[in-house]
């Protein structure tokens, strides 16, 4: 019943939908960029350099006579690896600490939420721009570096939520029928302090997707040629007067995919904050 | 053998306010297939009992005395004893129902892990809870239902069935009837009374509610701040209660005239050190304020308190 409520609430929510919509056409580009564009997003052309939009080039070209239909539509896919890859690493890294931090206790709670608050103080970006500094550019160092920096917060989420959760009767009665502390946690806290994760991690991916950008954007993720949003913003600052479109349009992509996480993301939480839920319940 | 031997059981814990002796210098038997009840106030140490005897106690519960289980020292049970002895050995139903339900999990599957656990199939496993559900008195088509559909009465039943999974040895109701109404108790107790005695199986009703010790147990225990001051046969318990505070107890039900006992439980931080009902004590003696009383015994009783005793 809960699954079935969730997606009637779905239906009837405008915003849900039309974010979700929006993601879906634009993750659908992205994986099938070879279907929807026929250009190599590294093909050069040195005669057809900054081309207007046209039958030919749908967006027009880059700098190099790249097409940069093309260029977006393949730089998303490395885009959204990045981010998807960070934000469920950091997730299950950071869940999986948190419960075992919050349930156990002691001392490895005290060690692990010390190192967390030290991880906090620093801003993500500085942090993530200082480790993907001392390790290089590269795909595989963004991705570790926006990992590290991000696993913290869900930690301090699922231990909170952890410390409520583990003091119900519930985890008590079920301690008193010899289930086993894991099975505990995975079975009884788990399931009881998802929604608030859930809820984080939607957030999470909006904001790794501008980190890991301007990161790349900053030289620090994946080098060129390989298009990415981020790189191809800053590979289109030096032309931002005479050709605006090689901003605009990694940038629009950009704007869209995080403005719809978002929005999906405050959706979300509204839906399972059971707070809103009494308010919706009194104006009805 | 008796299926659970507690002997001078004392449990306390430290508190900012100095040690907390919720139990102190308890001791009883439970035999097999017998219901045994625990009466007392609210506060009293009760429930401390009842968990001290599963180990459920915050690691920094200090314990004396002894409690066996099937001639098992409980106190000294490892970790991997106590998952044995859990469950298994003996199950808790715990008071409230409400929250002691995953509210995320249908309560088949709640009643279902315990099988899984032993190794059962999941499938299997929720045919098993299916029946046990069904036992205690759940429709079959309610079984996959989440608790907040189930009212207080029907959720207790589903604890009881969780407890009755494993088919344990003895059997402890934590105040199985609180906060529920009028009917929803009497069918609580109808259950509660239905499975005892099934295969030797012991129940320790731990409550406040006198009526329903009377109507469930064979014999009682009366508890006050934190000790035992008598134990007896059901009959006798009600029929003559010895100790003012039985007396009392019995005296301020409805149907005796909701005699009023003045005072309160002493705090169990400051226990006074001679008798612990003596303040309230309408039997008084000047002796009473020096010492501790020991249990007398007598014709099969055990009262703690040398006054009426006295021949």
């Amino acid at each position: 019943m809960h699954d079935r409520k969730l997606k009637k609430r779905f239906l009837g929510s405008p915003t849900a939908l039309v974010a979700s919509g929006m993601l879906m056409v634009m993750a659908f580009m992205v994986m099938a960029a070879p279907l929807i564009t026929s250009y190599d997003p590294l093909d050069v052309d040195l005669k057809d350099r900054l081309s207007l939009p046209g039958p030919e080039h749908l967006l027009g070209t880059d700098e190099l006579g790249r097409d940069l239909f093309a260029r977006v539509l393949y730089g998303g896919q490395n885009t959204l690896l990045i981010a998807l890859t960070v934000a469920f690493m950091a997730f299950a890294i950071g869940t999986t600490m948190g419960l075992l931090s919050g349930y156990y206790g002691g001392v490895l709670d005290m060690t692990l939420m010390r190192f967390v608050d030290i991880m906090l103080a620093f801003p993500h970006i500085i942090l993530a721009l200082v480790i993907a500094g001392l390790m290089g550019p590269g795909l595989e160092n963004l991705i570790l570096a926006l990992t590290l920096t991000h696993w913290p917060a869900y930690v301090r989420m699922a231990r909170s939520g952890t410390l409520q959760v583990k003091e119900m009767t519930f985890v008590e009665a079920a301690r008193s029928m010899r289930f086993s502390n894991l099975w505990i946690i995975r079975r009884h806290v788990l399931p009881n302090v998802s929604d608030s994760l859930m809820v984080m991690l939607a957030m999470d991916l909006a904001n790794v997707i501008i980190i890991a950008s301007a990161l790349s954007f900053l030289g620090l993720g994946i080098q060129p040629p390989t298009p990415e949003w981020g790189s191809m913003l800053r590979a289109g600052v030096p032309y931002l007067t005479t050709s605006p479109l090689l901003t605009f349009v990694p940038g629009a992509f950009i704007f869209l995919t995080v403005v719809s996480i978002n929005l999906l993301g405050d959706w979300l939480r509204d839906v399972l904050d059971p707070h809103s839920h009494e308010i919706e319940a009194v104006v009805a | 053998m008796s299926l659970l031997e507690v002997e001078g059981l004392s449990v306390s814990f430290p508190s900012s306010d100095g040690l907390v002796r919720a139990n102190d210098g308890v001791s009883f038997t439970i035999a097999p297939g017998e219901t045994f009840g625990i009466v007392g106030e609210t506060g009293c140490g009760k429930t401390v009992l009842g968990r001290a005897l599963l180990r459920l106690l915050p690691d920094s519960a200090m314990y004396t005395g002894r409690a066996a289980f099937r001639g098992k020292d409980i106190l000294s049970m490892k970790e991997d004893e106590l998952k044995e002895l859990r469950g298994r050995g003996i199950a808790m139903v715990m008071q409230n129902p409400t929250l002691s339900l995953n509210p995320l999990m249908r309560v088949v599957d709640q009643v279902a892990e315990a099988y899984v656990l032993q190794g059962m199939d999941w499938k299997v496993a929720r045919g098993e809870a299916g029946r046990k559900l069904y036992h205690v008195g759940i429709p079959r088509d309610r079984v996959r239902d989440y608790p907040h559909q189930f009212s207080g009465g029907m959720k207790q039943r589903v604890m009881i069935a969780i407890a009755l999974a494993l088919n344990p040895g003895l059997l402890i109701a934590d105040e199985p009837t609180k906060g529920l109404d009028g009917e929803a108790r009497e069918n609580i107790l109808r259950l509660l009374g239905s499975i005892r005695d099934h295969e030797g199986r012991g129940t320790m009703l731990i409550t406040h509610d006198l009526r329903a010790a009377a109507g469930l147990c064979d014999r009682l225990a009366v508890m006050y701040a934190g000790e035992l001051v008598e134990i007896g046969s059901t009959l006798d318990v009600i029929g003559e209660p010895r100790h003012p505070y039985t007396r009392a107890l019995l005296g301020s039900r409805p149907e005796s005239g909701f005699e009023d006992l003045p005072g309160e439980g002493p705090p169990l931080t400051a226990l006074p050190r001679g008798c612990r009902f003596c303040p309230r004590c309408a039997w008084r003696q000047e002796d009473c304020v020096t010492g501790r009383p020991e249990m007398v015994e007598a014709e099969d009783r055990q009262v703690r308190c040398p006054v009426v005793m006295r021949p």
